[in-house]
This record gives structure tokens, C-alpha cells and sequence, in this order.
């Protein structure tokens, strides 16, 4: 079931994603309304990050178009932020919680230049937003992991973007630090923002978003919440593997055969 | 006398220091050990073309070896589909394998040996020819050596944020569209370069040790990248007068007694890290 | 005495000092070529690299505790530092923050640096039992003498024995950790048992090849194997080939050549077999995989080609009327030349008839012309079913997959989708009879 909307902020065409040969993704279809919060969820291993990471094109896609703000990512760079999930980044970095933030604001033009003044105060609101301002020179070696989760958000607010991809992050974090994320987001989709989250559990997703992709190597279904989380929708995206989808993939990384026939 | 050939050690330590910091960051201490294995033939034959290490250009020939090892890293896994930890094995082995085999074989034209190739000459800087700048005669290692060490801190200076940034983050650096492989390569052909020009003074292998040593023993001790930097030139210095004289003391090579001293420092600090942690620290219950 | 004559001399084994060289290199090759494959499959490549850089330092203790180059002391002081590189590197990254590549660069070029100092001080003292220590800088075969075949060779063959005496856990230890686990095998006492043979291993063979070259005795042969081979015993079989092989061009340079080191020579002969294996093994290589390319083009315009005469014969009702090539052009931008050349294979293969300018569909080019559209039109439906992909995006997937789905899935297909008639653009599935 994939409900679309016009005018989207992001619009997927017939997206095919291999990694290894072995296709991960399949003919992925669908649009995305702006101004929501809108959750990825499916089961672990099926093609979530995959999803997030190939709108940021930081995975070729084989098959298909993805169109951003109506645009080419090249053209719309600046008003993404892609959040990565905390464990793709060394901790043990020799960074503080404001070096982070301040990556935020770097630009291809300007990495050569100083920070200005203007850049270290929209680093320090940022990290005043997540309650991580306190916390501006310690090392981030030394953080908790909800706070390592925070100063991450801090860069992806200093970027001042209009859409926000996020991976998993509400994963590891204790309580206070999610309900904290929580009403971040709620706050940022009121200022008109678009947040979208690879999300790893069931329980919470029909509370934080009003729109949900389900998929699982293929996207089952995509629309608001209350028309797509149901007991059927469900049992589908967690039914388990397609097997002669399965053993076909298989068969393309081992002949391999190319995905589209040009 | 020993002025010039401690000068000529605290250069290597301090540049292969500065650009050891990126390379253990990156976790690519090996890599970095495969480029300085790798140039070894291209050193042999830019001998073989040219002369002593003279020629700009063939230095930078030399140095190319050292790209060409990043390419064929690359190719092997990528393409030929070996293991990556293997590709790093075969090809430095074979470049190496073929350096010694020209160092052998053509030891009369080139004025290289089989201990130039394992711990240099560091003693024969201070017999070395040289240029008259402002009436002091300088040898040409230490010349090259500094306008190495110059280039090194001009690239710390003015790209430091993107080194920076494609270290600790290259996935989101790649998302707000800087090139992370540009930055990469920037990185390799400082070694490269780096441990062609250090060749003459300490070798294709000790060179390695000032690499990774110095930045490690900073590691343990800073939070703070500028300070990592700092720390380690401290130690790169440090150690190179200590094992001059270390060297002396019970003639041994020069530059074998500074990557000693070197570890003695990291085994130093390791043991102060580790017997602080155990005892010192206070349990980290981090204020959520 | 020319090059050929040299050759034949060597091989035929004619001196005794050559004999003792040859087994003895043989040997060692064997030993570190079949613990090498362990070392590769469990990633720990480039441990090796620094375990045998370490070495250094232990033989200089070796000679200057006992005074002379007994191979015990040697061996023992090799052992010993060998081994403690292993540990180090264990204990800096689990006790700090430093990563694994680090400690094993800082391992290998700080142990080296020790033992370069040792060595240039052991020079200099001037002891004359000194001359031939650096020989295990870059190996030199020909120095083996016959006490010393007894010594390495007797280790060499310990530590074969080893690998086929805890085969079956160190099969374990390389493939499937976690299921070592869970039926409780003591994994830290074999793993410290496939440390020492490690260890030995690298320590003996130094001989030939040299502590700097030596990682690559025990990583390339296992890495070449892998080309030919995903079968672990063949794998340690092939290695140890290579080894074997290798071993003897390097007895062959240190027989002919008297101031060469032999450990350059083996390695180049390594990498050459590795080259090429990457290169030309069956499955693996790039050869082989540019010939899969080729074939899977081939299938690809011959199935697209009889599916266009199918579609043709669906239109006009009559399968078997001559077509031009414009006709199949009219139907699908083939280009010119590519399907000239695809009809004659078809032709060659009787699926096609070719009569002057036209060509004809066999029965047999009709069967298979149904089965790719049956299976095509298959697909759509399953893509659209099971996928929920929107009819207008099904095409260019099946386009593709079609040329793909071998019989057996073909017959899941069918069934799992209830033998439909038509596909979801109402086109009739062809069913053979």
C-alpha cells in the first residue's frame, strides 16, 4: 500500500540498491510529504540504512531516480542534514562536544576558512537545543551514549537545513535522553522541518510519527500512520524473507549478472 | 657536527609525526607502512636515472610508488577480490621484494646498500654537500628535508578542517558534498613524499616507527587534536636527541637507537596510562 | 657453463649441500605456507607481518647470550620476542584506546628498530662469529649446512604435524568462532597453541626468506590458494604447493648466485603465482569473471531476440512467418550489428532458421521464446503481488530477471502464484505442454 502526496520532499522512483552484487532494495517506490515525521521501519538487516543512505547517494543505486526538494541532491546538498548512527563514528576521537557541533557548519566553499563569530553562536544554540551546551569542552570520549546521540543532533541543528535524515538515533539511549530527542523533533517539525527516521522499534513508532515506510528489502507500505501500521501491513514487513526473491538475489551475486539489462 | 645530525632526525620525527596523527586516526598505520616498503624501488631506479636523491623530479617519481600502492591496495580487493588485510601484505612484499632486488643488483651503479635500506645514513648528513644560505652551509638533506616539513605544515594549516572532518566523520563529510577521497590521496602523497625524503636518513622501515610511534604515545595522553599534534612533535624530538647520544653511548645506528628510544616512550606512557586508569580513576557515571 | 646447464645440474641434485638446501627450503615453504592459510582466514595477516619483524631482536639476544650462532639460541631468543609481539599488541589494544593497526605497526617497527640496534652494535663490536647475522635480514638458503636441516627442518615438520593433529579446531577457530562457543571449546588454549606454531613457523623460516619478507611466505601462498579453491584442505594442499615450489627457485638463486639473497627472489615468485591466479583462476578470477560478463550478455540477446520473435508471433498470430530484420527492429531497439550476430548463434543452436534475408522461429526457438515471455509475465505479477510494485514499474525489473529464474524457480513461481493465465496487463502466459 503506498499512499502518495503531491509536492513531495522526497520522491523515489523505482529504486533498485545492490551491495556486493546482491540487491538489497528493490524496486522502491514512493513520496514524501514535507513538514512530518516520518519513521523507516522494518526488521534489522532489510534495507533501512540502505534506504537512508542511498537518498544521500553515499550508495550507488543501480535502477531508478531520487529526486530531493524536486531537485538533484548535488543542488539541495544544504538543506539536508544526514545523522549517521553513532557506532559509524570513533569515540575515542580527540574532539570536544563543540568541535562536533561546529562541524556543522563547515561547507565544501568555506573549509579552508576560520569559523566565524556567527558560526560559533548557532553551534552554541544548537547545543543549548539538546542541553549539551554545559557540556561544550568535554571530550566526547567521555560522554554517555545518550549524550554522544545529542551532540550529533547539535551538528545536524547547526546545519540549519530544512530536511533531516536520521539512522537510528534513538538506538542505545536511556529514557530521559529519548524522550529529550523526542521533543526536539516535535519542536523542529513545528518550525516547519522534515524529519525522517530509520527506526528500530515497533512499540514507539505509532507515537512519534504521523507517517510510516514500512520495508523490508522492498517497501511493503508508505503512508500516514493510522492507514499503514496495521495488524496486516505489519505482518507482512515482519513475516520473514521472500524466498524466491531471495534465491534470486543470491543467483545475480553469484552469476553476476547485471541489475538493469543497459 | 651532532648538531646537524640531530637537526636532521628531529625534522623526520617532527613531519612523519605531524602526518602519523591522520594516519592513526584513520586507523591506515599500516597503509602507511605498505607506502614506505613500497617506495623503495622507486627510490632504486630515480638513483638509477639520476644520481643521488638530487632531483626534484625524481623524487616525486619515487613518490608516485607510493600512490601506486594505494591503487593497487585498492584494485586487488576491489577488483580481484582479495582480502584486504592480505592485499596490504602482497603488495608491499612485492614492491619491497623488487627494491632489494635492484638495490642488489645494481649495487654498483647506485649508491644505495642493503643497511642504507633498513636504517639509512643518518651519520653521513654531517659529511654532506651543501648550499650557502646567509653564510651557514646547510646540507641538502636538511634543505629538502625542511621544505618537506614546511609543505607538511601548510597542509595541517590550511586544510585542518578537513582533515579534520573526513577523519573523525567521512560519511557525513561525504553527505554535505566534500570530496573524502581527494582529501585521502592528499594524505597518502604526504607519505609518500614523506618517507621518500626521510629515506636517505633512517630507511624504508624505521621510518615507520616515526610515523606511528610518536602519534601513539601522544594518543594516550590527549582529548584534544592540536594538543595530539603538539604532544607527539614533543616526543618525536625528544626522542631523537636522547637516542643520539643513546646511540653513541654504545654504537649502535643512530636512527635504530631514536625508534627505540620512541618506544621506550609509548611503553612509558602505556604503563602510566594503564596502572592510572586501574587504580586513579574515578568510575565515569556521566550526568545524563 | 650456461644458464641450462646450471639448471640441470641443480635439479638433479647431484650435491649433497644442494640436497640438504632444497628439503630444507622445501620444508619450511611447506610449514609456513599451511599455517599462513589460518593466519589469512582469521584476518590476522598483518599480525604475521609484525611477528616476524620482531624476530630480529630475539636472534641478536640469542647470539649475544651465547657468544656464537648456534641455532638453539637463535631460535629460542627468535621464539621468544616473536611470541611477545603477540602479546603486546594483545595487551595495548586491550588495555587502551589505541586500534589494532596501530599496535601492530608500533609492534613491528619498534621491535625491528631493537633489533636493527642490536645488530649494528653486535657489528660493530667486531666479534667475528658475527659475519652471516644479517643473512636473516633477507634470507639465505644456501648457508643451510646439514645440522642445520636436522634442526629447522625437524621443526618444520613439528609444526606440520601440529596443524594435522588440532586440524579440526583450528578449522573452527577460522570459520565459526561463535559456534566454538557455545560447544565449549577451550578457544584461548588452541589459539595460544596456533600462536606458538605460528611463532615457530616464522621463526625457522627466516632462513630462506628474511624476517622483512617473511610475512609474505606465509600470506601470499594462502592468499593464491583462496583463487582456486573455497575447500580448506585443498586450500592448505595448494598453499603448500606454492610453498614448495617457491622454496626451490630461492635454493635455486642462493645455489647459483652467490651474494643474492634468496628471500626477494621467493617472494617476486610468490607474487608472480598470485598475479596470475588472480588473474586467470577459473572461478574467481578476472578472467573468468569478464567471460561470465560475456556470457551473461550472449543469453541476455539471444533470450531478448527469440522473445521478439515471440511477441511478433503473438501479434500476427502466426509464430513461424519470416522476419526481416527491420521487423525485429520495428518490435526493439536492438542494435544492427549485435543482433546480426546474436541471430547466427541462435541459428547455429537450430532456435532460428535462416532462409536468404529472413529468419524463421523453430519449434524449438518458439519453446524457449515462450518460456522467457511466460516467465517474464510471471515475474510482473509477483513483483506486483508479493512486492506491491505499481504496474507501470514491473517491466524494466522483469526485463532482467527474466533472463535469470533457472527452471526450478520457475516451477516455485507458478505455484506460489497459482498457475495464472494472465498477467496484470492482461497478456496470456504461455504454458509449455
Amino acid at each position: 500500500m503506498t499512499i502518495h502526496t503531491e509536492n513531495p520532499i522526497i520522491e523515489v522512483h523505482d529504486l533498485t540498491v545492490s551491495y556486493n552484487n546482491k540487491p538489497v532494495l528493490w524496486n522502491v517506490d514512493f513520496t514524501l510529504p514535507a513538514g512530518e515525521m516520518i519513521g523507516i521501519i522494518g526488521p534489522n538487516g532489510a534495507g533501512k540504512s540502505t534506504l537512508l543512505k542511498s537518498l544521500m547517494n553515499l550508495i550507488p543505486n543501480n535502477s531508478g531516480y531520487i529526486k530531493l526538494f524536486n531537485d538533484d541532491l548535488d543542488k539541495v546538498r544544504h538543506k539536508i542534514s544526514y545523522v549517521p548512527q553513532r557506532e559509524s563514528v570513533d569515540w575515542d576521537f580527540p574532539a570536544s562536544v563543540m568541535d562536533v557541533a561546529l562541524m556543522g557548519r563547515y561547507k565544501p566553499n568555506n573549509i579552508f576558512k576560520r569559523f566565524t563569530s556567527e558560526d560559533k553562536d548557532i553551534a552554541a544554540e544548537a547545543l543549548k537545543r539538546v542541553n549539551m551546551l554545559d557540556y561544550a569542552k568535554r571530550q566526547i570520549s567521555q560522554l554517555s551514549g545518550g549524550q554522544q546521540q545529542r551532540a550529533f543532533l547539535a551538528r545536524a541543528l547547526a546545519q540549519q537545513a530544512d530536511l533531516y535524515l536520521m539512522d537510528e538515533p534513538f538506538a542505545g539511549v536511556d529514557a530521559a535522553t529519548e524522550k529529550t530527542i523526542v521533543e526536539l523533533f516535535m519542536s523542529m517539525k513545528a518550525e516547519g522541518k522534515t524529519i525522517l527516521v530509520v527506526h528500530h522499534d515497533l512499540q514507539s513508532a505509532a507515537d512519534y510519527f504521523n507517517w510510516i515506510l514500512l520495508v523490508n528489502t522492498r517497501l511493503v507500505a508508505s503512508g500516514p500512520t493510522k492507514e499503514v501500521f496495521t495488524p496486516e501491513m505489519l505482518r507482512e514487513t515482519y513475516g520473514g524473507k521472500l524466498t524466491v526473491l531471495t534465491k534470486v538475489g543470491e543467483i545475480i551475486a553469484e552469476t553476476q549478472f547485471p541489475i538493469r539489462e543497459s | 657536527m651532532d648538531l646537524v645530525i640531530i637537526i636532521t632526525a628531529c625534522l623526520v620525527a617532527v613531519t612523519s609525526s605531524i602526518i602519523g596523527c591522520f594516519l592513526i586516526l584513520r586507523k591506515m598505520a599500516m597503509v602507511g607502512d605498505a607506502i614506505s616498503h613500497s617506495v623503495l624501488p622507486g627510490i632504486v631506479i630515480a638513483f638509477m636515472l639520476g644520481g643521488t636523491l638530487g632531483s626534484w623530479y625524481l623524487l616525486l617519481g619515487a613518490a608516485a610508488f607510493g600512490i601506486l600502492t594505494t591503487f593497487l591496495i585498492e584494485f586487488f580487493n576491489k577488483k580481484g577480490g582479495m582480502q584486504h588485510d592480505a592485499t596490504i601484505g602482497v603488495v608491499f612484499t612485492s614492491l619491497f621484494a623488487l627494491g632489494i632486488i635492484l638495490v642488489t643488483v645494481y649495487a654498483r651503479d647506485v649508491d644505495i646498500d642493503q643497511d642504507c635500506v633498513l636504517y639509512g645514513e643518518l651519520d653521513h648528513v654531517a659529511f654532506e654537500e651543501g648550499k650557502n644560505i646567509f653564510g651557514l652551509l646547510i646540507p641538502y638533506t636538511i634543505l629538502r628535508l625542511s621544505v618537506m616539513l614546511l609543505c607538511v605544515l601548510a597542509l595541517v594549516v590550511f586544510g585542518y578542517r578537513g582533515l579534520f572532518l573526513t577523519t573523525f566523520d567521512p560519511a557525513y563529510a561525504a553527505t554535505i558534498g566534500v570530496s573524502v577521497m581527494a582529501w585521502h590521496y592528499i594524505l597518502m602523497a604526504a607519505v609518500s613524499l614523506s618517507t621518500v625524503l626521510s629515506f636517505g636518513s633512517v630507511g624504508a622501515i624505521l621510518v615507520v616507527a616515526f610515523l606511528i610511534t610518536p602519534p601513539a604515545t601522544a594518543y594516550l595522553l590527549s582529548d584534544k587534536l592540536k594538543q595530539m599534534i603538539l604532544l607527539s612533535l614533543v616526543f618525536g624530538v625528544s626522542g631523537s636527541i636522547v637516542g643520539y647520544y643513546f646511540a653513541a653511548a654504545i654504537d649502535g645506528a643512530t636512527s635504530a637507537a631514536i625508534a627505540s628510544v620512541l618506544g621506550a616512550q609509548f611503553i612509558v606512557v602505556f604503563a602510566f596510562k594503564a596502572v592510572q586508569k586501574k587504580y586513579f580513576s574515578a568510575p565515569n557515571i556521566p550526568v545524563v | 657453463m650456461t644458464a641450462f646447464q646450471n639448471i640441470v645440474d641443480f635439479l638433479s641434485l647431484k650435491e649433497a649441500n644442494v640436497r640438504y638446501v632444497v628439503l630444507g627450503t622445501i620444508l619450511l615453504s611447506v610449514a609456513s605456507s599451511v599455517i599462513g592459510c589460518f593466519a589469512l582466514l582469521r584476518k590476522r595477516a598483518l599480525i604475521v607481518d609484525s611477528i616476524s619483524h620482531s624476530i630480529l631482536p630475539g636472534v641478536c639476544i640469542g647470539f649475544m647470550v651465547s657468544g656464537t650462532k648456534d641455532p638453539f639460541f637463535l631460535l629460542a631468543g627468535a621464539m621468544l620476542t616473536g611470541w611477545l609481539s603477540i602479546y603486546f599488541i594483545d595487551i595495548i589494544t586491550r588495555y587502551s584506546k589505541i586500534k589494532a593497526d596501530t599496535a601492530i605497526g608500533l609492534n613491528l617497527s619498534v621491535f625491528f628498530a631493537v633489533g636493527i640496534l642490536l645488530l649494528t652494535v653486535i657489528q660493530n663490536s667486531g666479534n667475528p662469529n658475527q659475519s652471516g647475522l644479517s643473512d636473516f635480514l633477507f634470507g639465505k638458503a644456501a648457508t643451510m649446512v646439514l645440522a642445520d636441516l636436522y634442526v629447522f627442518g625437524g621443526m618444520a615438520l613439528f609444526v606440520i604435524s601440529g596443524v594435522a593433529l588440532f586440524y579440526k579446531q583450528f578449522v573452527l577457530l577460522s570459520f565459526d568462532l561463535h559456534f566454538a562457543k557455545t560447544i565449549g571449546l577451550n578457544i584461548k588454549f588452541y589459539e595460544f597453541i596456533l600462536s606458538i606454531l605460528t611463532v615457530m613457523a616464522v621463526a625457522i623460516g627466516i632462513q630462506t626468506v628474511g624476517v622483512v619478507l617473511m610475512a609474505a611466505m606465509l600470506i601470499t601462498p594462502a592468499a593464491t590458494a583462496r583463487y582456486w579453491t573455497d575447500n580448506l584442505r585443498k586450500m592448505l594442499v595448494i598453499a603448500a604447493v606454492i610453498g614448495a615450489l617457491s622454496g626451490i627457485v630461492g635454493a635455486f638463486i642462493s645455489y647459483s648466485y652467490e651474494n643474492m639473497p634468496t628471500g626477494p627472489w621467493i617472494v617476486i615468485v610468490f607474487s608472480l603465482i598470485a598475479m596470475l591466479s588472480m588473474i586467470f583462476s577459473p572461478k574467481k578470477g578476472i578472467v573468468a569473471k569478464w567471460m561470465r560478463q560475456r556470457r551473461n550478455s550472449h543469453k541476455m540477446m539471444e533470450d531478448n531476440i527469440l522473445k521478439a520473435f515471440y511477441h511478433l508471433g503473438e501479434k500476427e498470430g502466426d509464430f513461424h512467418k519470416k522476419r526481416t530484420v527491420e521487423d525485429l527492429m520495428g518490435l526493439r531497439k536492438f542494435e544492427r550489428n549485435k543482433l546480426l550476430n546474436g541471430l547466427k548463434w541462435l541459428s547455429a543452436e537450430n532456435t532460428i532458421v535462416h532462409i536468404n534475408n529472413t529468419y524463421v522461429l523453430s519449434k524449438r526457438g518458439k519453446a524457449t521464446g515462450a518460456r522467457i515471455v511466460k516467465i517474464h509475465r510471471l515475474w510482473e505479477l509477483y513483483l506486483k503481488k508479493y512486492l506491491r510494485v505499481a504496474d507501470d514499474h514491473v517491466h524494466d525489473d522483469a526485463e532482467t530477471i527474466e533472463h535469470i529464474i533457472t527452471p526450478e524457480l520457475e516451477i516455485q513461481l507458478e505455484k506460489l502464484l497459482d498457475y495464472p493465465t494472465e498477467d496484470q496487463h492482461n497478456q496470456k502466459i504461455p504454458y509449455s505442454k
